[in-house]
């Protein structure tokens, strides 16, 4: 392993379920990020992308191998350091009592600690970034799901570290806030971002790079040209795409058969 | 339920509410010096409590009524500061040591030291002790979301400890209620106050005394860890990402959780709700923020159970009713309206 790495994974194993119900999610996965890339994480439901976001940020034990941020074991950093590392973007939040949302990203300037003269624009700027800015004074729990959503986004980027996981970013996202969702993660300056998504489309708009699992343990990983293929995605899903030529880079169709014309009636 | 967020940084009423919280302390407990069987103007409460005590009144005022009042305060605010930080950890606003089970662990043992016939401070020790042992308890029992090395599995998890608390609530009751099928005939009325909470028995100057000062050690303790506490209300996996020792800190404040109710307990027996309805009311007012909210509950936990004391001890006069009763009566439509707005 080269010290470059900003987040790497040596001979990681991830399990789920005990004894009779237990299944081997990723086995022995080597994997560099560095710094600045932008990778997304792609699978079929189950195949253990949001338990691996979990144990690269360190709140999922690891059944086997290690997590290594620049160098430094994750086991071997505490609570303070780990968060001045990465920061995680789930997709359940828990707002049991009610709170502003300004309120709810200045918790990310927690590590900052009390005499904190940049929380106040950071907050702004962050919740600004992801079409937030008008919900501030408003209650985190009187929010739809994707205003939630992004509220969670800009509360990681305020957080300011050089890792992002996000658990799918665009999950709730309406078509305009996926791409200004996308976008700010593209445009965020030097941080090296680590997505899962289900949509290929918006991972061929976001990745430098790509991680995909199967769900029976295998792996691969490498630049995003190379496996953000139709070829890749068919076997990756076990269900047709084809390309499409875009305005920009190809579109990947989903090429599944229509039901409506094959049911009988 | 449209709470009133809480105001960022600096609101402009934030830094009343302590104040104008303690003037309501300090006048709930003027009050109860001056009502009662003897009615003692305002001029004679002043003048006793200057040291004035040329006669019957002043005494009733500064033995009787003072140190019963001060008991009063000291247990309504321990018990809002362990219901507060309790509904923190466990991020449901339903939780309170009574509902939970852990005031009626602590008058078991106590109960059970009684009925061995030990010594008052043995009795009081093993009441603490009970309520710490059934906090233990529960933390076993929902260790999954409490203190699980899968964060992401505790978070889901966390509903289900309250559940789970009620349950322990249920076996304390039915103890409580074996032991008292079991004690002589002549005992009984001594043991019932533990079953309902009663401050009739807190005239001891000193007793008082202690317990203020307890109070005050456990708040500030958890008014040190409050910062931390505002960001494990948004779930473990947020907080540990942003840097705060969750394990650590819950530790610490389910032990502070367990001795203020512990020796709440001691002084007054299981008082319920109080725990519940203070720190729900102080919300509505201060908001969310733990560093404000956990001392305006202490102290509006202080001031509402002295006013619920003085009621208690006058509406019927001359016969006085057990303090919880009320605190019942006026708690369990609280949780059941609250329940309803979820």
């Amino acid at each position: 392993m080269t010290a470059a790495a900003e987040v790497a994974c040596l001979n990681l194993s991830l399990r789920v379920g005990r004894s009779a119900g237990r299944r081997v999610l990723v086995r022995t996965l080597d994997w560099e990020v560095r710094a600045g890339e932008r990778w997304v994480i792609l699978g079929p439901n189950g195949a253990g992308k949001s338990t691996l976001l979990a144990a690269l940020a360190g709140v999922r034990p690891v059944d086997d191998g290690s997590i290594v941020y620049g160098g430094a074991p994750l086991s071997a950093l505490d609570v303070a350091a780990q968060a001045t590392r990465r920061a995680l973007v789930t997709d359940r939040w828990h707002d049991p009592f009610s709170a502003s949302v300004k309120q709810t990203v200045l918790t990310a300037r927690y590590r900052f600690g009390n005499g904190d003269a940049r929380a106040a624009a950071i907050v702004h700027d962050a919740l600004a970034q992801f079409d937030c800015a008008h919900l501030a004074p408003a209650d985190v729990r009187m929010l739809s799901r994707g205003e939630r959503q992004r509220v969670a986004i800009a509360t990681a980027f305020a957080q300011e570290t050089p890792v992002l996981l996000l658990d799918e970013p665009i999950s709730h996202q309406d078509p305009r806030h996926q791409v200004l969702v996308l976008d700010a993660l593209c445009r965020a300056h030097g941080r090296t971002v680590v997505a899962s998504l289900h949509d290929v489309n918006a991972a061929v708009r976001l990745a430098t790079h790509a991680l995909l699992l199967t769900g029976r343990a295998d792996w691969s990983a490498g630049p995003a040209s190379e496996l953000l293929t139709a070829q890749h995605m068919s076997a990756l899903f076990g269900t047709p795409f084809a390309a499409q030529p875009g305005s920009g880079a190809p579109v990947l169709l989903h090429q599944s058969p229509d039901v409506r014309e094959s049911a009988p009636l | 339920m449209t709470v009133p967020a809480f105001a960022a940084g600096s609101g402009r009423g934030r830094r009343y509410v302590i104040p104008a919280l303690a003037a309501t302390g300090v006048a709930s407990i003027v009050l109860a010096l001056m009502v009662g069987s003897v009615a003692a103007p305002w001029s004679e409460v002043i003048g006793a409590l200057r040291g004035q005590r040329d006669d019957s009144v002043a005494a009733i005022v500064l033995d009787l009524r003072l140190p019963r009042a001060l008991s009063a305060f000291a247990v309504g605010g321990l018990l809002a500061l362990s219901g507060a930080l309790l509904q923190a950890l466990l991020r449901n606003p339903l939780a309170d040591p009574y509902v939970l089970g852990i005031s009626g662990g602590a008058a078991v043992a106590a109960l059970i030291a009684l009925a061995a016939g030990a010594a008052l401070w043995v009795m009081q020790l093993a009441s603490a002790a009970g309520a710490l042992i059934t906090l233990m308890l529960l933390a076993l029992l929902a260790r999954r979301s409490l203190f699980s090395r899968d964060l992401v599995a505790g978070d889901d998890a966390a509903s289900g400890v309250l559940l789970t608390g009620v349950m322990i609530a249920a076996l304390t009751a039915a103890t409580l209620s074996l032991l008292l099928a079991l004690a002589p005939e002549g005992r009984l009325r001594s043991m019932v106050f533990w079953l309902l909470g009663d401050l009739a028995g807190a005239t001891d100057k000193t007793t008082a005394a202690v317990a203020l000062l307890l109070l005050a050690v456990l708040a500030a303790i958890a008014l040190v860890l409050a910062r931390p506490l505002n960001l494990i209300l948004r779930g473990d996996v947020a907080a540990f990402t942003q840097g705060v020792d969750v394990e650590r800190i819950r530790r610490v404040l389910v032990v502070v959780a367990a001795l203020a109710t512990g020796c709440a307990v001691t002084l007054a027996g299981a008082i319920g709700f109080v725990g519940f309805v203070a720190p729900h009311i102080t919300r509505r007012i201060v908001g969310n923020d733990q560093r404000l909210l956990l001392p305006a509950a202490a102290l509006f936990g202080g001031a509402l159970l002295v006013v619920a004391d003085t009621i208690a001890r006058t509406v019927v006069a001359p016969l006085q009713l057990p303090v919880g009763v009320l605190t019942a009566l006026l708690g369990v439509p609280v949780f059941l309206w609250l329940l309803q707005q979820r």
